[in-house]
């Protein structure tokens, strides 16, 4: 049995590039996902002795080496990354690290239109004054739930439960259409 | 002039035409044109029948307040949308409207007989009347007779049955100011608010061109084009027209509905029919402006009496004359103008019939140079005419009494003006409150909460000219059997309030309810403050002491397709599936719905049917092997150095002596004592468990555990990760299932003494990261596969070939239930109901010997939990093999009557057995450990069946084919 | 729907992203204690009319849980605090 080696297939597998003018969502690269989970000083001190630079205040991301490090909650960081993460980071965090990278999908929103495609399911004020840049939080798009990291001011982010995805793709496809045009 | 239309004056696209039909009968208008204005253009006024009395009705106002001219509007199958107000529909070509409430035409409707018999339709007379003899304490002449005629009889349009094909838009938005309504006060607070470009301001209006008042007012109109250019160029602007706000919440929260189509000919395919925004906004500006009330005296309904206001609408913007011989009724200043531009609109002004005793010195200036015939200080009587006004009659007053014999004026057209209402509907439903103004006889703002402006005429700032009024039933018209319209939609007359008043009805609410007034789709816009003042006056108590009853949303009925939006059909919930869904698609699975799942009921092949299939799929895990997706259990991973002692806490059973490699059942009870989840806590290592809980369960588990980590067992160090998707879970059941996975397992020594009943092993799966449990929730030897999602469908597709080749196959989720239900496994949600506790099923074992605390024992420990007599899990065997009791059936004694007694219990799963050969049950029944070998009764619409109380496990009960 | 300011995210946010968790502040009481407190600790519960202690979880957002201290005739959330805080005093 060893000749037979499982294929992965993974969220995206049957699922393709959604878009309308001004709006793409395509399949993010980022494939590794691993939850640390710690009190927030402990975390800060763990870094440190690593000689790393204090992770992002609550609700923000930060690009630290290769990954990306969202905090959406005072205990939580999520890890993202498109290569294996480095096993200096499961040093950092210990016994809770989990790795979780099958249990999410990764959305790349991009295009002028993105905020007002959002704003279909989205409750949050997507301005850039009230959700800036760097800026990653869990919410509410359609009634999927989703962490949503700006990267730029037409690009967003979104981590979505695997087996949401299908879901979040189909609103987008229905509600996109029905866009005002500005 | 042709026909009503001007041949100048008007802001509609004069050049261009379009034709529609109103009942059936072809007319031309103009784009630009609402139905009402392009039906009086064309002399049609008789454009509906009214609820009760089915009185020919014309076009009263001339916007959403209009109360008369409601139609249907038919846009083909599943477009039929009843109720519209003539004065709001758009014109476009090939616009099909219709009347409503009426048979068999509008001209001849038999109904109308009901206005013969109007002395037998006081308020309440439904209430009184049709209660009928009860039967059986229930009132069937009402609900079969009755209710279905008067609904039938008294009515407006009927709603489509087919779907609704159009699709609904939503969009959040976020603000810094909204302004609602686009008439002066609306332009210059949006002007003012955007001058500041990092101020996002929402212009909204409900017609559909922005202006109000602006629209009708040729001197106004410079400044509302400008202020529209000026608007347009600002990029922090959004104007919104056709777009209605109806409802004002807390905190600045708003719903608009934009109505995108229903004006269009030809929309786009994809254009959707409405758009829902759901605003939020830091301050709301209400410009809402003011509307006229009517004059309330006998047969003020007539087609051709027209408010004021509307007729200057009508002229002003639509080109439209509502008649040739107009008389103006009014007790403000405001309607004399109406009358001077109908009178530069080619009409003739008969008359001014002014309520008051003296005019306004402008005004009245104005109608001497004009030659126009003032009356004042009067009354009015009545009108004559059926199917149209064709004259009014009046009679001078002095103070409280008719002065002089009652006069006849003809005329084709009575404009009324009983003076101006602020329209505070948003301001009443964002919880401000109003006071009466006596001078204005209007309630306008008193407390306004602070993130709200009121601009215009709603904040009760009148121009001299809309001051005055002519509240309640006019005097001189005390006659009973006169109909003087207060609610016109609903038809409320002022006798049907002072009737109430008079059968005791003191509040202004009751008094509402009991006559309807103000409870039509109009809600009564243009009636309310004439049925207060009626019901104050015949209570005699000031206005404001009688008070007003309350605005609710929405200000306009709003559709349900608009509240839906787009989560209807398929996206009505998400739709989740597993990594392994297309394989179970591909073998031909019928799918059922378990939360927001899709989960394989079971697998039919061609030509077999579904029940077959569970009953092959069912024998085959016992006599074989069997496959099976349940990647939909909950699972959470816990770590952390107090992980153990926090489980220990949370389970009934104790969790921290259980070593690493090892699972345990467990069950999690609430803080009263009663099973709330069951599932598996399975121990990694020292600081890390992966637990286990029912599809259904996991957000509710996640919920719970949090709460207690984060707000009681502070003091323990651990975290909960949700880890479900991550694990596709494959789960191998039956006497073959070591066969099936030993070859493709690495790392991971499978063998029954090294890896006995209840163990969890980390290795590798053909390569693949594994978590490999050895449970089973079959009674069979059973292994559960956790590979990572993008790994599950080919790890199942290996699986399922190797099971193949052993005899083995796919089972679903109806199977898995029939084989847990033989073992007397539960389910929580069909064993349990959130009233059962672990020693009620039989499960008191779980929770050990030592002693220890946890969620639930103090709650165990009460005297109801410890109580005889409780209901216990029992199996149950029907007297017929062939039988499958219904599932919730009650369970009554041997011989007592099938009706009128308590339940012993109820049966809680019933299934058909292959593997038994017959129809067995679990049931919950009093006491039901010591009548074994007693039979019962389960009647059942017109049987009884009778069964046999038994052990819940109905197959191996030492256990045997667990292990090995 | 309501905004509420959730005292870790630090901003008002929508009602939507937050679960209701009953009264706040129940206290379990000391053992032994009479079947009758533990019944009251499980089932009787202040319902005013004006200011309530409750619980809510932004379930939806940053996932913790908290207190806050909600007006039920205005229906406005007066404070915001973090378990183990003392609840504040506030006027409705």
């Amino acid at each position: 049995m060893a000749d037979l080696m499982l294929t992965p297939r993974n969220a995206w597998a049957d699922l393709t590039v959604a878009e309308i003018p001004g709006a793409t969502l395509k399949p993010s690269p980022t494939r590794h996902r691993v939850l640390f989970q710690a009190r927030e000083r402990e975390l800060e001190t763990r870094m440190k002795a690593a000689g790393m630079a204090a992770p992002p205040a609550i609700l923000r991301a930060r690009m630290m080496d290769d990954v990306a490090l969202l905090r959406p909650g005072p205990d939580e960081w999520l890890i993202v990354s498109e290569a294996e993460i480095s096993p200096k980071w499961h040093e950092i965090a210990g016994p809770g690290a989990i790795e979780i990278s099958h249990g999410y999908a990764g959305i790349e929103w991009c295009g002028p239109r993105v905020m007002l495609a959002l704003s279909a399911g989205c409750p949050l004020d997507l301005h850039e004054s009230a959700f800036p840049v760097g800026m990653a939080s869990r919410t509410l798009y359609g009634k999927s739930e989703m962490l949503l990291w700006r990267q730029d001011h037409a690009r967003f982010h979104m981590e979505v439960a695997r087996s949401y995805l299908s879901a979040i793709l189909a609103f987008f496809g229905e509600t996109a259409r029905h866009l005002p045009q500005s | 002039m042709s026909g009503f239309r001007a041949t100048s004056g008007g802001r509609f696209d004069r050049a261009r035409r379009v034709s529609f039909t109103f009942d059936g009968v072809a007319y031309l208008g103009h784009p630009g044109d609402t139905l009402a204005s392009a039906l009086m253009a064309n002399g049609v006024s008789l454009v509906g029948r009214s609820f009760k009395y089915h009185r020919p009705r014309g076009v009263l106002a001339a916007g959403a307040e209009e109360p008369n001219a409601l139609v249907t509007v038919d846009r083909g199958p599943g477009r039929i949308t009843p109720n519209c107000r003539a004065t709001e529909v758009e014109l476009f070509e090939g616009l099909v409207a219709r009347s409503q409430n009426r048979f068999p035409s509008l001209g001849f409707d038999l109904g109308a007989i009901n206005s013969m018999l109007k002395p037998l339709f006081p308020a309440g007379f439904y209430y009184k009347t049709f209660m009928g003899p009860a039967i059986n304490g229930k009132a069937k002449f009402w609900n079969r007779l009755f209710e279905p005629l008067i609904r039938r009889a008294a009515g407006l349009g009927a709603a489509p049955t087919e779907p609704d094909p159009d699709a609904y838009a939503s969009l959040f938005a976020h603000c810094e100011v909204l302004v609602v309504g686009s008439g002066e006060a609306g332009l210059r607070a949006a002007l003012s608010a955007s001058e500041n470009p990092a101020v996002r301001v929402i212009l909204c209006e409900m017609d559909h061109d922005f202006g109000g008042w602006l629209l009708a007012d040729p001197t106004g109109a410079r400044f509302r084009d400008e202020a529209i250019a000026t608007l347009r160029t600002r990029p922090n602007v959004r104007l919104l027209s056709r777009t209605q706000c109806f409802g004002l919440f807390l905190q600045g929260f708003v719903g608009l509905v934009e109505r995108v189509t229903d004006h269009l000919a030809d929309p786009a395919i994809d254009a959707p029919r409405e758009r829902l925004w759901q605003v939020r906004a830091g301050r709301i500006v209400i410009a809402t402006g003011a509307i006229e009330r009517p004059l309330v005296f006998p047969d003020n309904d007539r087609p051709g009496v027209m408010l004021s206001s509307a007729a200057h609408i009508l002229q002003g913007r639509y080109g439209v004359l509502p008649g040739r011989a107009i008389v103006v009724a009014t007790a403000t200043d405001a309607a004399y103008r109406t009358a001077f531009a109908l009178a530069d609109g080619g009409a003739r002004i008969e008359a001014i019939l002014d309520r008051r005793d003296h005019a306004g010195e402008r005004v009245r200036a104005e109608a001497e140079a004009r030659g126009i015939r003032v009356e004042t200080g009067l009354t009015l009587l009545g009108t004559t005419g059926k199917k149209h006004v064709t004259g009014v009659s009046y009679a001078p007053m002095q103070n409280q009494d008719l002065r002089g014999p009652s006069q006849v004026i003809a005329c084709d057209t009575l404009l009324v003006s009983g003076g101006f209402t602020p329209t505070l509907h948003l301001l009443s439903q964002a919880r401000g409150s109003l006071r009466w103004d006596e001078p204005l006889s209007a309630f306008v703002p008193d407390k306004v909460p602070e993130n709200i402006n009121i601009a215009g005429l709603a904040s009760g700032d009148f121009p001299p000219e809309l001051r005055g009024a002519a509240l309640g039933l006019l005097p001189g018209n005390d006659d009973k059997s006169a109909l003087a319209f207060v609610d016109f939609q609903n038809d409320v007359t002022a006798r049907d309030i002072r009737l109430a008043t008079r059968e005791g009805f003191r509040s202004i609410e009751h008094v509402k309810r009991y006559t309807t007034t103000g409870m039509a789709t109009d809600q009564g816009k243009t009636s309310n403050i004439n049925a207060l003042s009626i019901a104050a006056e015949s209570l005699s108590q000031s206005l404001p002491k009688t008070g007003h009853t309350t605005f609710r949303m929405p200000y306009v009925p709003v559709t349900f397709g608009t509240l839906a939006g787009a989560y209807r059909a398929e996206l009505f919930d998400p739709i989740r599936r597993t990594p392994m869904h297309d394989l179970a698609e591909k073998r031909g699975a019928v799918f059922e719905d378990i939360g927001l799942w899709k989960r394989a009921h079971a697998f039919p092949r061609a030509g077999e049917s579904v029940k077959a299939a569970v009953q092959r799929e069912t024998r085959t895990v016992r006599e074989h092997v069997g496959i099976f997706d349940a990647s939909t259990l909950g699972k959470i991973e816990v770590t952390g150095r107090d992980a153990a002692a926090f489980l220990d806490r949370i389970y009934a059973n104790p969790v921290a002596n259980l070593a690493p490699g090892r699972c345990r059942y467990a069950l999690m009870l609430n803080e009263a004592g009663f099973l709330i989840e069951d599932g598996i806590v399975a121990r990694l290592s020292d600081q890390r468990f992966h637990i286990t809980t029912t599809t259904g369960g996991v957000g509710k588990v996640l919920h719970l555990l949090e709460d207690y980590r984060q707000t009681e067992f502070i003091d323990l160090d651990c975290f909960l990760a949700p880890v479900t998707e991550h694990w596709a879970v494959i789960a191998v059941q039956g006497p073959k299932a070591r066969e099936v996975i030993a070859p493709l397992i690495e790392g991971i020594n499978v063998a029954a003494d090294a890896m006995p009943h209840m163990t969890i092993r980390e290795g590798r799966l053909t390569g693949v990261p594994c978590r490999l449990m050895r449970a089973s929730f079959t009674g069979e030897r059973g292994f559960e596969v956790n590979v990572p999602a993008d790994f599950g469908f080919f790890a199942m597709e290996a699986l399922l070939a190797r099971a193949e080749g052993l005899g083995g196959g796919l089972y679903g989720l109806e199977a898995m239930h029939i084989l847990r239900a033989e073992k007397g496994y539960i389910i929580i949600g069909q064993e349990t109901d959130g009233t059962v506790t672990p020693h009620d099923l039989g499960l008191g074992w779980a929770m050990g010997k030592a002693p220890r605390d946890f969620i639930g024992k103090r709650g165990l420990a009460r005297p109801d939990l410890l109580a005889k007599g409780r209901k216990q899990l029992v199996g149950l065997l029907p007297d017929d093999p062939a039988v499958v009791l219904e599932e919730g059936a009650q369970i009554i004694l041997q011989h007592e009557p099938s009706t009128g007694i308590a339940a012993q219990g109820h049966v809680t799963s019933a299934y058909f057995s292959p593997n038994l050969g017959r129809g067995f049950a679990l049931a919950m029944l009093k006491d039901g450990r010591n009548r074994m070998g007693e039979v019962v009764t389960i009647p059942m619409p017109g049987e009884r069946v009778l069964a046999r109380i038994v052990s819940p496990v109905f197959l191996d009960p030492e256990g045997r084919a667990l292990h090995g | 729907m309501l905004l509420i300011p959730c005292p870790y995210c630090g901003f008002p946010r929508p009602e939507i992203e937050f679960r209701h968790a009953g009264e706040a502040h129940l206290m379990r009481p000391e053992e032994p204690a009479s079947d009758e407190a533990y019944a009251a600790f499980l089932y009787e519960r202040e319902n005013p009319k004006g200011i309530a202690a409750e619980r809510w979880r932004h379930v939806h957002g940053c996932g913790r849980y908290f207190n806050a201290l909600r007006d039920t005739v205005s229906d406005r959330i007066l404070a915001v605090y973090k378990p183990g805080e003392v609840r504040p005093e506030v006027a409705s």
